[in-house]
């Protein structure tokens, strides 16, 4: 949908919980699994997603840029929701949430399971991170 | 005394008479946590006196809400009245020193029993919610938006440490 290839790495092996410059874009997903995705994509590589996403030139970090982070996150949650449950309303999604700034941190509290995976787009990284709460 | 009533806040976005209603239940549930849980006495802040300081560190909890409602709840307050809330819920003695991750733990803490019960108020009215899991961001200078078209409904309120603002952002789903 996008016209962007993303190539995935390998899942990290430790959590990346502070972010510079950048863009997250978070999704809460609820109903027979409780959870969280985000999308962590430093400023650069965030215009040039919304870029992308949107078919025209993006220079800087506006509202454009944290709702096309946002509905990224809530496309991708979508598509891991029918992964994790046969019957789409099994699990259902909030709002979409683009976190912005300087330097951040952010922590999922639930005891869960995580998993991050980088991809790498012409313009630089950004993560995909996935908690889901333990059973 | 605790939570000193409830404030009707005028709404100024799309179902005024819903966004009220959001409110007041909003307010109920943080008033049954600080009740139960967090033993400072706190008040509720007409929409045009609540100020935060400029800069500084900041923590904020964040939970989705999906079902009848589609949205995130979220918690914003300054690094010191984190602390002040982290404390009370930790009980901790006043010239005990409070830990960063403790203090964004009871902030995510703090969210997901506000959720909770505002999940249960919400149901006793006839609207099932289910809820995520609590995640906090805390930072000297960041920015949380929901997409552009969400409703919003907006609650500043004030601890003896200083303000915190309580938002909740959603769209319709029925």
């Amino acid at each position: 949908m996008l016209m962007l290839e993303a190539v995935a790495g390998d899942p990290l092996a430790e959590e990346v919980k502070t972010f510079r410059c950048s863009v997250s874009g978070i999704v809460g997903l609820a109903g027979t699994h409780r959870g969280m995705l985000s999308i962590h994509a430093p400023d650069k590589v965030a215009m040039a997603i919304t870029t992308c996403f949107l078919g025209m030139e993006i220079d800087s970090i506006n509202e454009d840029v944290k709702d096309a982070i946002g509905e990224l996150a809530n496309m991708l949650a979508g598509s891991i929701k029918s992964v994790l449950s046969e019957n789409g309303k099994d699990i259902q999604l909030s709002i979409p949430s683009a976190v912005h700034g300087q330097e951040y941190s952010i922590e999922c509290l639930a005891e869960s399971d995580w998993v991050i995976v980088p991809f790498t787009i012409p313009q630089g990284e950004f993560l995909v991170e996935l908690q889901l709460k333990s059973a | 005394m605790r939570g000193r009533g409830i404030v009707q806040h005028r709404a100024h976005f799309p179902g005024e008479e819903e966004t009220l209603e959001l409110s007041c239940q909003i307010q109920s549930a943080l008033g049954e946590v600080f009740g139960t849980m967090i033993p400072l006495d706190y008040s509720v802040l007409e929409r045009s006196s609540f100020t935060t300081p400029e800069g500084g560190y900041n923590v904020s909890g964040m939970i989705g809400i999906s079902g009848r409602y589609q949205g995130m709840l979220t918690l914003h307050c300054p690094k010191p009245v984190a602390q002040s809330i982290a404390m009370a819920l930790l009980m901790l003695e006043p010239d005990e020193p409070v830990a960063d991750e403790d203090t964004r733990d009871a902030i995510g803490e703090l969210v997901n029993m506000l959720a909770g019960g505002f999940k249960t108020r919400l149901a006793d009215a006839g609207m099932d919610v289910n809820i995520s899991v609590p995640t906090t961001i805390a930072g000297r200078a960041y920015s949380i938006d929901c997409f552009q078209g969400a409703n919003c409904v907006s609650i500043p309120f004030r601890l003896e440490a200083g303000c915190f603002l309580i938002e909740f952002k959603y769209k319709e789903t029925a």
